[in-house]
């Protein structure tokens, strides 16, 4: 599985992100735009693909940035440094998910701003493997099931499924991402995962899979 | 299906089985019609999804530093010891001063320990070891939404553990 982070990150460059976090913790605010190059990157694509709008996630990301950069003195080097980050930026995120529901549910408004923004704005694509027209038409039909029920998932649950399906982080990343437990990881991935293959098989017109619990 | 089998082949699509699981699993799907239709789901589910390059915003890196600047100066100033409290008139620098002190000592009062930069710290999980008021910070910023989520995969876990536990005890296989 191709991974979006640096697992194994040579310690080089750890060491020029804590090096860089010393710095700014010691007041060299200009320190930080090492920090920023060298993770603007990774944190926008994680902010698009949590929240599906690329100008809400231009703005969380950067919200982000700035959440780190207040933080830079707190930061304790147990983990690495781009854990660090995500972290800030998956919480920031989460929030922004949860606000956005609330708000939803409380106007009872009608589609979100990434639902009215249409395929443009899913950070994600739908599979290429159609092999002809009609397989196409139902590939996009599964694709777009799919997108509704990712928008649907409880932001928990979301994020698990972006951190591992997009991000390519393992539960155990995961877990300190998210300060979770490596059980709650997999449970989440389950229940997310159960609701889209539902959404993808509604498209399809098969009847959803028994659960016979365990 | 089974639980524990969606959660193994759910393993087995992340990358988190081991090869000896691995190998077992992908035995039983030749084996297990049923199993073998529910991977064929998972898989097509989890293939529908193919990631979508996200270009980075021109300037983007300078916003955020222009940001970072504005909040270093403003924190400066606040911090700043050029206020004009020696400039002002005796009364008011004494006034100033038992306000200072009696707000440290409220502050002490109420909280010590507490997160030391607002704005910061609750959307930061505590990490292992906060205290409980990094708890009550970290609780208090985050909706119903996310309590209710915690509460849901803490009866997941205790579920599956429970599940396994017996499992293992009634059939003598470790997972």
């Amino acid at each position: 599985m191709a991974t979006g982070v640096e697992e194994n990150a040579p310690p080089a460059a750890e060491q020029v992100d804590r090096a860089a976090l010393r710095r700014v913790a010691g007041g060299d605010v200009e320190a930080f735009a090492v920090l920023v190059e060298r993770h603007q990157e990774r944190l926008v694509r994680l902010c698009t693909r949590l929240l599906g709008d690329r100008e809400e996630a231009r703005d969380a990301a950067q919200e982000a940035f700035l959440k780190a950069f207040r933080a830079a003195g707190e930061y304790q080097p147990r983990g690495q440094v781009y854990t660090w980050l995500y972290r800030i930026a998956v919480n920031h995120c989460l929030n922004r998910l949860r606000r956005r529901r609330v708000v939803r549910f409380l106007s009872l408004s009608g589609p979100t701003r990434e639902e009215a923004a249409g395929d443009e704005a899913a950070p994600f694509d739908p599979a290429g493997d159609a092999a002809g027209p009609l397989d196409e038409l139902v590939s996009r039909r599964r694709w777009q099931r799919a997108r509704k029920a990712i928008e649907a998932l409880p932001p928990g649950q979301r994020a698990v499924l972006v951190l591992a399906r997009f991000e390519g982080l393992s539960y155990k990343q995961i877990a300190e991402v998210l300060a979770v437990s490596v059980g709650a990881v997999e449970s989440r991935l389950v229940r997310a995962m159960r609701s889209l293959t539902a959404a993808i098989d509604d498209a399809d017109g098969a009847p959803q899979a028994q659960e016979t619990g365990g | 299906m089974e639980r524990d089998d969606e959660r193994r082949l759910t393993r087995l699509l992340a990358g988190e089985l081991d090869a000896g699981e691995a190998r077992r699993l992908r035995r039983r799907l030749a084996e297990e019609p049923e199993l073998a239709a529910a991977w064929v789901r998972l898989q097509g589910a989890w293939r529908s999804l193919a990631p979508r390059p996200v270009p980075l915003p021109p300037g983007f890196a300078g916003r955020v530093m222009a940001q970072v600047r504005d909040e270093a100066g403003d924190g400066a100033r606040r911090a700043s010891p050029r206020f004009a409290l020696w400039r002002a008139p005796l009364a008011a620098r004494a006034a100033g001063a038992a306000a200072l002190v009696a707000g440290l000592g409220l502050g002490a009062a109420l909280g010590a320990g507490l997160a030391s930069a607002p704005g910061v710290a609750p959307d930061v999980a505590p990490a292992a070891g906060a205290d409980l008021g990094d708890y009550a910070d970290y609780y208090a910023a985050n909706d119903a939404g996310s309590l209710a989520e915690d509460y849901v995969d803490a009866l997941a876990s205790f579920a599956e553990t429970n599940g396994r536990t017996n499992v293992q005890a009634g059939t003598g296989e470790g997972s």
